[in-house]
């Protein structure tokens, strides 16, 4: 794709240069400007942190498939199949969306006077036979996306507290062998799992992570997606 | 890790839309001023932002917060030309209406009845839903709003149409697409990242 010319709206909606569409999108140039950086920092960011390139493109082909957005989601596809086990996670994330079908937004409010608007909806999980092959964060965060996008009336900081224990479950089952002093701190601009011949400092709580700002504040989230990791036997998305 | 989580005890949270002035409280830590770098700030945009936690929790990804607070400021402030502010603002409304956000509708409800003097009609969008009767004009801005924050969207060229009867041009239907665009992203973010607190 080149995107000269043209930002991702222009390219996925097939605004052409110099259209009236193109014109119109012209009278608003910074939402247009900024809606391009949101893109650039969610899908080429300097730094990917610990979100995977093949998790954000799984993420963002399931999200367009239930907004059955068959442009979109084929655009997210393609990107997420060049990454590695790319088929089998296309296939998972094609799986997944069926079994996500439904229509929002619905949901439970806080009770009171709008509990009367209440409107039940399918809570969705991943099927098992998909949780065999993920990793548990992609898992929770398909769970999680699947909230945001047909019931985010639901949300709750228990929900929240859910999806960070995946998160750890996720990093101890990748490194077993790692003491529970997880999460890192930037060494130099990198992470690495905490292993014997580490040379960075660790934390001794997951605290630590998200109390901490420094210059290599896009790596905030980054403890799990440098090397040293060893091929596991379920399928990473990274 | 559960303890990155704050759990806030509220007494009386909002349970009803309202154009009171409620509060928010995050989920999640939002940094303290001492620890902004120059990246920060400039994601924030505006250095009175770090006064909110909403703004101070999103700073923990500056770059889409600039991106995020660039594309709200023109597609609310920008008003050289296009929807006059008030619709942009029931735009606002009625998609936080639909997505059930309580605390999002408290602000642009705000918004659209000082703009548009017309609190009695916000306020009746607030209690009887998307399907109150404000009037021609109004209820189209609703319902393609309400169409666009439908999943799968039900928006398409009849929602074009019925803007375009009601006499609006290319550019204020474009106006109506971006303010309930935009807060079908804003209503995930305050949902998802915190709840309302009641009013002072």
């Amino acid at each position: 794709m080149t995107l000269q010319n043209r930002d991702i709206i222009d390219f996925l909606a097939g605004i052409e240069p110099g259209s009236r569409l193109d014109g119109l999108r012209e009278q608003r140039p910074e939402t247009r400007l900024n809606a391009q950086k949101s893109y650039e920092a969610l899908f080429e960011p300097e730094h990917w942190g610990s979100v995977t390139p093949a998790e954000r493109f799984a993420a963002a082909a399931f999200v367009a498939g239930l907004h059955k957005a068959t442009a979109i989601r084929s655009y997210y596809s393609s990107k997420l199949q060049d990454e590695p086990h790319g088929s089998a996670l296309v296939a998972v994330i094609d799986a997944e969306i069926d079994r996500g079908n439904a229509h929002g937004p619905y949901g439970h409010y806080p009770a009171g006077p709008l509990s009367r608007e209440d409107k039940p909806g399918l809570v969705y999980e991943v099927s098992g036979e998909s949780r065999n092959f993920l990793d548990p964060k992609l898992s929770a965060a398909l769970e999680h996306i699947h909230l945001l996008v047909f019931r985010p009336r639901e949300a709750s900081a228990r929900g929240i507290a859910e999806v960070a224990r995946c998160r750890l479950d996720d990093h101890w089952h990748r490194h077993p062998v790692a003491t529970r002093r997880i999460p890192c701190v930037p060494d130099q601009g990198r992470y690495r799992p905490e292993g014997p011949d580490s040379k960075f400092r660790c934390h001794r709580e997951g605290r630590a992570s998200l109390n901490r700002t420094d210059k290599e504040f896009c790596h905030d989230r980054n403890c799990y997606s440098s090397g040293n990791r060893k091929p596991a036997k379920r399928l990473h998305s990274s | 890790m559960t303890e990155i989580v704050i759990h806030p005890a509220i007494e009386n949270r909002p349970n009803a839309f309202t154009q009171a002035e409620i509060g928010w409280t995050p989920w999640l830590q939002p940094l303290d001023e001492a620890e902004l770098t120059e990246r920060h700030w400039a994601g924030l945009v505006d250095a009175s932002r770090a006064k909110s936690p909403y703004f101070m929790l999103l700073a923990r990804d500056p770059d889409i917060l600039q991106a995020r607070t660039k594309t709200d400021k023109d597609i609310f402030y920008n008003v050289s030309a296009g929807l006059p502010r008030a619709e942009r603002e029931l735009a606002a409304t009625a998609a936080s209406r639909a997505n059930g956000c309580i605390f999002c509708a408290s602000v642009h409800s705000r918004f659209a009845s000082h703009h548009s003097k017309r609190t009695e009609d916000v306020q009746r969008l607030l209690d009887e839903g998307l399907q109150a009767d404000l009037g021609s004009r109004w209820n189209a801005i609703v319902e393609v709003s309400a169409a666009l924050t439908a999943t799968p969207s039900q928006f398409g060229a009849d929602e074009i149409r019925r803007l375009r009867e009601e006499g609006l041009d290319d550019l204020e239907i474009a106006d109506v697409i971006h303010g309930a665009a935009f807060f079908n992203w804003a209503n995930r973010l305050m949902l998802s990242l915190g709840e309302p607190t009641p009013a002072a």
